[in-house]
């Protein structure tokens, strides 16, 4: 891995890639270039590692040139491709977002260039209340969305592949972002058929995502607001 | 209570100076919604995200004209916050007020005129990890999904295996 300042042509290009990948309203490529500008340019040659699943997360990236692949080691021990990653994407902000751990392995696929922006830095422009950190925030929210409305899209796909004849679900959006099936239950007969029952703790595994996914309830924040109604210490 | 003191009271503005508060309630004052009332409609188109601060929603699906509640929000929580980046899409569920409740309104107007107040940089970053946790929760039950239906030979419980997959699927509890 080698390390090495951004060229202004870099920066620029990027920039331009992110504003029309991420076209949210006020999308400015000048504060992205500032955002930009505050990293620095790594090259990993083809099968080196950004992450493990696992790490804590210290840096994420801009990938400007070439390709990386997302990878995780599933129960049985199997080495699964859950993406392969072109530019100009965002990578590894999740765990600097949520200040978990590596979900997945990154390696590059080929030859790769990245921008990196180290943990540090990510915090201090969340945190700013200038064009660039504005910038940085709505940039991530964007991406957000993108992979949350993608995570949507491959259920809704999964429960069609079950149910071909039921091509017209109703679009969803976020809280309400589980596909809806207009008959329910052959849809569900449809697929117990196909994937054959879980266990008893598979199934209290899917009952506990459940939780998480239809409640959307942040219980550390309700809990620490019924603890400290005033917010203050 | 003041809608400033209301809004200072929840944990996300913890950090937040008292004054940015302040300029937060002149620049959205709080919206005041009825026990009982909508707040979204299934189906409408969505363009704003609600952070609340008083009171509870309640949020109902509705399939084939049978509504189900799958969730409430409570104070501190923002819901339909994908629609201020998914422009054109619609409400899939219907958000009632099960108390009488106050809510901020998030919209790309008070994002824009507020981008200098630290109360409106705490929002996003509530946005951010709300965002994020649904990207985590969603992408597990996506693998659950793929991997058991490429390996399956536990024994078959059906009748508890479809009722979670009917909830899972109609975005709550059968």
């Amino acid at each position: 891995m080698n390390n090495n300042r951004i060229s202004p042509a870099i920066v620029d290009r990027l920039a331009k890639h992110l504003v029309a990948l991420h076209p949210y309203p006020g999308a400015a490529h000048s504060a992205l270039e500032s955002v930009i500008a505050r990293g620095q340019l790594h090259h990993f040659s083809k099968d080196n590692i950004l992450c493990k699943e696992g790490d804590t997360g210290e840096e994420m990236w801009f990938l400007v040139r070439g390709s990386i692949q997302v990878q995780r080691i599933d129960p049985n021990g199997q080495l699964r491709v859950l993406a392969t990653i072109s530019r100009p994407s965002l990578i590894g902000h999740m765990a600097l977002i949520d200040r978990s751990r590596r979900s997945a392995t990154c390696v590059a696929h080929s030859d790769s260039d990245v921008v990196v922006l180290s943990a540090r830095t990510v915090e201090m422009l969340l945190q700013e209340t200038t064009t660039s950190g504005t910038a940085l925030r709505r940039l991530l929210l964007s991406s957000l969305c993108g992979q949350l409305a993608g995570a949507n899209a491959q259920i809704s796909d999964f429960v069609k592949s079950t149910q071909p004849e039921q091509a017209d679900e109703e679009s969803t959006d976020g809280y309400e972002s589980i596909p809806q099936a207009k008959d329910t239950d052959d849809q569900v007969a449809s697929i117990v058929a196909k994937l054959g029952g879980w266990d008893s703790k598979q199934l209290e595994e899917l009952e506990a995502l459940e939780d998480e996914i239809v409640f959307v309830v942040d219980e550390d924040q309700k809990r620490q607001n019924q603890q400290n109604p005033f917010g203050k210490q | 209570m003041s809608a400033t003191a209301d809004l200072s009271g929840l944990f996300l503005f913890r950090d937040v100076p008292p004054k940015a508060v302040a300029n937060l309630c002149i620049l959205a004052p709080p919206t005041r919604f009825q026990m009982g009332s909508t707040v979204f409609q299934q189906g409408s188109e969505a363009d704003v995200a609600l952070l609340l601060v008083k009171g509870k929603l309640e949020v109902e699906v509705h399939t084939d004209g049978v509504g189900r509640t799958v969730g409430q929000v409570h104070p501190g929580e923002i819901v339909g916050e994908q629609a201020l980046f998914s422009r054109g899409g619609a409400r899939s569920a219907t958000v009632l007020a099960s108390e009488e409740s106050q809510a901020l309104i998030i919209n790309w107007d008070l994002l824009e005129r507020g981008a200098d107040n630290p109360a409106v940089v705490a929002i996003e970053r509530h946005l951010m990890g709300t965002l994020a946790r649904r990207v985590r929760s969603t992408n597990m039950a996506i693998q659950k999904i793929w991997k058991e239906s490429d390996n399956i030979q536990a024994p078959i419980e059906k009748r508890r295996f479809a009722e979670r997959l009917r909830g899972l699927f109609r975005g709550g509890r059968p």
